[in-house]
């Protein structure tokens, strides 16, 4: 059976497609201001890589801040469901799942099966999210790709105080004015974000294994910081982490439509 | 009356309260009152001849407030004081704010301070319920806002106005139960968010009125629905942010009973009739689910509070806690720690229509039906 699912993000719209619960194809796409135009150009992408056409897919999953776009959705998958659906997929001893997304940073439980079985969301501002790491690598002038290896670089301790990105980015300023190397100011970033989504993740507890999700999890200096502050051994990333949650509502489009 | 045209002047009373109290001022020449809810006799504003009508603060935005008041208050309170001093009060004569938490003993002062040309009242509401010195001090309360407000009306007090007001209001409280009843029933018909409606004009509009309005509804009008709909509580204190209930329907969430001031816990217990209606309207109060941040003896708190959601049926307990509202926080690890053993999901939500966006609201709403869903038969 061939299932579609699309993860239409605040950032960027994501598609994947499954035939008999493999990926056979992926697409990308920037949301931007028109959600629909995002939707149809990821799904067209994705299709195009599998070699398959628009009435191929049996069922379709959507997901996402924008899952409203999603027009052709026969599923519509929470995003909570979709990262933990495929954290299981990827490593079916997942129980722990971390999705940091742009704007919003969640951590969920999970079962055997993928059900959620407790979560937990930021809800103060962005500073647990992936935004923040882009705030601050403006300030520092680093491209973002570099934050992280930079970080893993250093092995100083400085605490960034701000629970807030905006005050955050003037105390990093501080750091530069004190002549503070980037390397160390990378580092302290990435501690002060690993802090916060730990602190949120403690909220629901840590069953290992650990499984990071979204964008970000392409970041090493993020991954190490959350592995030491979560004191595990590991924390576990999929191929290309960004597809997750659209491979999420794929399953769960697959699952229930079969049922 | 029949339809969509039968919840007309309900809508219009929510969406313009004061208007209707405005209306009813020329038309009587009447007193009205204002009253911050949480456990405000209504009965005794209407004995004294004045309409009580609701100031709900929450759900106000505005950028008045915040001169007089500090920024960590609960937006039920903020926005009180930003109505005021915006002039959308302005056709109340007085104003009766309750003691119910720190946020509204200095609200009192500040609003005071603010709108010095009302008659404005302090109801000092007893913080333990189960003190034995309760009653008799609330009766006296009571006995003293009775006084002043027939001071303000110029009405001469008279316990068989009480009566009769009781009397109405229960006569109310039944119409409401009964709505609330067809909810669960017919939930298509009976949104939440139209039985919501019903609940929030209740407060607002002349009582006789809305009775009256009541009793012109589709009560059998029935529709199949299509959804699976997963039964849950609500403890909190009023329904903010706006548009939350509504999220509910959409979601597949049904409130089958909740603790809310605007919701089913004002209308719960009726007053009765057996003696002086003073006595009747102190043994209601002292009857009622105890308010976030009344005093209790703390395992009876907690096991009142199971038994009432397992008694329920719902699934699932969602916390609608208030931005900055200690009280509301103080409880909620203890009653979420007694559903985590009795094996009941609970989902905390910080509510404000300032600072909390119903898109957030969503994700994590949805989620926690994903997750009871799961472990439905």
């Amino acid at each position: 059976m061939i299932v579609a699912g699309v993860d239409c993000g605040a950032k960027s719209t994501k598609t994947v497609i499954l035939k008999d619960l493999e990926i056979i194809g992926r697409g990308k796409v920037p949301t931007g201001f028109d959600q629909s135009r995002a939707v149809k150009e990821s799904l067209d992408m994705a299709l195009k890589e599998a070699g398959l056409t628009r009435n191929e897919p049996a069922a379709v999953g959507g997901t996402g801040s924008g899952s409203e776009a999603v027009s052709d959705a026969d599923v519509r998958v929470n995003d909570v469901k979709a990262m933990c659906m495929a954290a299981v997929y990827y490593f079916p001893n997942a129980r722990t799942v971390i999705d940091v997304g742009a704007e919003e940073s969640r951590a969920a439980r999970c079962d055997e099966k993928g059900n959620v079985v407790d979560f937990a969301i930021n809800e103060k501002c962005a500073a647990g999210a992936g935004a923040f790491i882009e705030a601050m690598s403006r300030a520092l002038e680093t491209p973002l790709e570099e934050m992280g290896p930079l970080a893993l670089s250093s092995d100083k301790q400085i605490t960034i105080n701000a629970q807030c990105t905006i005050f955050a980015e003037s105390e990093v300023v501080g750091l530069i004015h004190a002549k503070t190397s980037k390397k160390d100011i990378s580092k302290a970033i990435h501690d002060a974000m690993a802090g916060r989504i730990v602190s949120m993740i403690r909220r629901i507890g840590v069953n290992p294994d650990v499984v990071m999700i979204g964008g970000l999890a392409y970041n090493p200096g993020i991954v190490a910081a959350l592995t030491k502050e979560l004191g595990v051994d590991h924390v576990r990333v999929p191929e290309r982490p960004e597809y997750a949650a659209a491979l999420g509502a794929a399953l769960t489009a697959a699952e229930r439509t079969c049922t | 009356m029949n339809g969509e045209h039968a919840w007309k002047p309900f809508r219009e009373t929510v969406d313009a309260p004061m208007e209707r109290a405005r209306a009813w001022k020329e038309q009587t020449g009447g007193k009205v009152i204002g009253h911050l809810l949480p456990d405000v006799p209504e009965e005794i504003i209407h004995a004294a001849g004045a309409l009580p009508t609701a100031v709900e603060g929450a759900g106000t935005q505005g950028t008045q407030a915040q001169a007089h008041i500090p920024g960590y208050t609960c937006s039920h309170a903020m926005g009180a004081i930003e109505q005021g001093m915006r002039h959308d009060l302005d056709i109340l004569d007085g104003m009766i704010i309750p003691y119910v938490c720190d946020t509204t003993r200095n609200l009192f002062h500040i609003w005071n301070h603010c709108f010095p040309n009302k008659s404005n009242e302090f109801l000092r509401l007893p913080k333990r319920l189960d003190y034995p010195g309760a009653a008799e001090y609330l009766k006296a309360e009571f006995s003293r806002l009775a006084d002043s407000l027939c001071n303000i009306t110029g009405r001469p007090r008279d316990d068989e106005d009480l009566a009769a007001s009781i009397a109405l209001y229960d006569r109310s409280r039944a119409a409401l139960r009964n709505a609330y009843r067809k909810q669960r029933e017919q939930p298509a018909v009976w949104t939440s968010e139209r039985v919501q409606t019903l609940f929030k004009s209740a407060a607002k509009a002349p009582r006789e009125d809305h009775l009256r309005w009541m009793e012109a509804l589709p009560w059998d009008e029935q529709s199949q629905d299509a959804m699976q709909r997963v039964p849950i509580y609500v403890r909190g204190k009023v329904w903010d942010p706006p548009g939350i209930l509504d999220l509910f329907d959409k979601i597949g969430l049904l409130v089958v009973e909740d603790e809310m001031t605007t919701g089913y816990r004002g209308v719960a217990t009726d007053a009765g009739s057996d003696g002086d209606p003073i006595d009747v309207l102190v043994r209601r109060h002292l009857s009622l689910t105890p308010y976030t941040g009344y005093h209790q003896q703390p395992d009876k708190l907690v096991s009142g509070f199971l038994e009432r959601v397992q008694g329920s049926g719902a699934q699932g307990v969602i916390f609608l806690n208030p931005k900055f509202c200690e009280a509301a926080g103080f409880d909620t690890p203890d009653f979420q720690k007694a559903l985590e053993n009795a094996g009941i999901p609970s989902l905390v939500l910080e509510s404000s229509s300032r600072g909390v966006s119903l898109e957030q609201i969503r994700v994590r709403v949805e989620a926690f039906r994903e997750m009871i869903a799961e472990d439905l038969p």
